[in-house]
């Protein structure tokens, strides 16, 4: 059995591009030939112009987005589509407005415990509100 | 001293009341006076106007006293052609609310689809910008024609004139929805009825609600028509019939209500759109 710790490719760019159609026939090239992998527990930065496609290799992380060539692979696995394995947290606020910030993140717990009752999904966002010291804002 | 912003609306709002109320009255007020020379015979047939120079149109106090005598007994029934003010405003509002309820069971389910999907939101968006500048009434002869009751024909004409103010806000609604949004739902692999009723319904339903009030404003511009149209019962009747018993009077009093009513709807719509809408 592998030791996935050791695995030096946990997440593995592999030969990605991402092109979008030009208005006029043709395409842009945004970027492509990307490689990199990452270990697990690694911390890192990717660091670019405005433009160069960082959001996008991280929309294709989260399944988002999807390269034009090339693969993503996370813990040995393509990615296909959005996971509850993978998360993001988006550079815009996409908080649901209509919904309290206790309703945020319990709407976020119960996706991912669907079995939950609705008492402990309460506790346990509550549990996190207070932790970052949000709890009796309001 | 200050005055808030409220009260001086108020006191101006009251103002202007008072001086067109006055000029009304002024205005309807007798002219020449009581004509001398006229056959009594005659002036009997003829009536206050031509023998006093009465005007036919009644002053502010005529209007407020046949009010007053409606509203004291609304509901009365003495057979077809006279029934009182409330049992006809029931009518019509009985008509208004069951074609708008058929309406709106059609017209938000189809407009979520419609917002949802490019290909269904092209195919039928021919049939919508046709059919949507139809004057409802037109739809009546067919109405009468297939339906074959006049009751039913006035719902139907009802439903067809609310339909589209909601079913057009509905599809913006839904296909307007910021994709961060729906970005979150995916990401948290929030099934599609789920992300429906979670997400997209919440985030749409302002520009919902938009749509509903303005078809029950149509809806209520149109019943009065329909039900000049259909006879019978209901407001319109109601000013239809009163216009051939030359009863001035009743007529302005039933423009009067017909406006209160329809604020009381709009009134009612603008809370619930108070109530659904989200700081953005």
């Amino acid at each position: 059995m592998q030791d996935l710790s050791a695995n030096p490719k946990f997440i593995s760019i592999e030969g990605i591009s991402r092109r979008y159609p030009k208005s006029g026939g043709g395409t842009t090239t945004i970027f492509e030939d990307l490689w990199f992998s990452m270990k697990r527990g690694e911390f890192a930065c990717v660091i670019g112009h405005s433009g160069c496609g960082k959001t996008t290799v991280l929309n294709i992380l989260n399944g988002l987005d999807a390269p034009d060539d090339g693969a993503a692979i996370v813990d040995g696995k393509a990615i296909e589509g959005p996971s509850l394995d993978r998360a993001v947290i988006f550079q815009g606020h996409s908080l649901l407005p209509w919904r309290t910030v206790l309703g945020n993140v319990a709407y976020a717990v119960a996706a991912r415990h669907r079995d939950w009752p609705k008492a402990k999904v309460q506790a346990h966002a509550m549990a996190f509100i207070e932790k970052v010291g949000l709890k009796g804002q309001n | 001293m200050t005055i808030s912003p409220n009260l001086r609306a108020l006191v101006l709002s009251l103002t202007i009341l008072v001086v067109f109320l006055a000029a009304w009255q002024i205005a309807t007020l007798g002219g020449s006076g009581p004509a001398s020379n006229i056959d009594p015979e005659y002036a009997k047939l003829m009536g206050q106007q031509v023998t006093q120079g009465k005007s036919a149109m009644p002053g502010p106090l005529d209007v407020a006293k046949t009010l007053w005598g409606h509203l004291k007994d609304p509901f009365y029934d003495k057979g077809p052609n006279d029934k009182g003010l409330g049992i006809q405003l029931a009518y019509s509002l009985g008509r208004v609310l069951l074609g708008y309820a058929l309406a709106v069971l059609l017209a938000i389910p189809l407009g979520f689809l419609i917002g949802m999907s490019p290909l269904i939101s092209k195919a039928l968006d021919p049939f919508i910008q046709v059919l949507k500048p139809i004057s409802p009434l037109a739809w009546m002869p067919l109405a009468l024609y297939t339906i074959k009751d006049s009751g039913i024909s006035a719902i139907f004409v009802i439903f067809i004139c609310s339909v589209w103010p909601m079913l057009l806000n509905t599809a913006f609604g839904v296909s307007a929805v910021r994709k961060e949004w729906l970005n979150v739902a995916r990401t948290l692999e929030v099934g599609p009825v789920r992300r429906a009723f979670t997400v997209i319904l919440p985030a749409a339903a302002p520009t919902i609600l938009t749509g509903m009030r303005i078809s029950i404003g149509i809806a209520w511009l149109v019943i009065v028509a329909a039900e000049m149209l259909v006879g019978g019962t209901g407001i319109g009747y109601f000013v239809w019939n009163e216009w051939n018993n030359l009863s001035i009077t009743n007529v302005i009093v039933a423009i009067f209500v017909i406006g209160v009513m329809g604020m009381l709807l709009d009134q009612t719509l603008a809370r619930f759109q108070r109530a659904v809408t989200y700081p953005d």
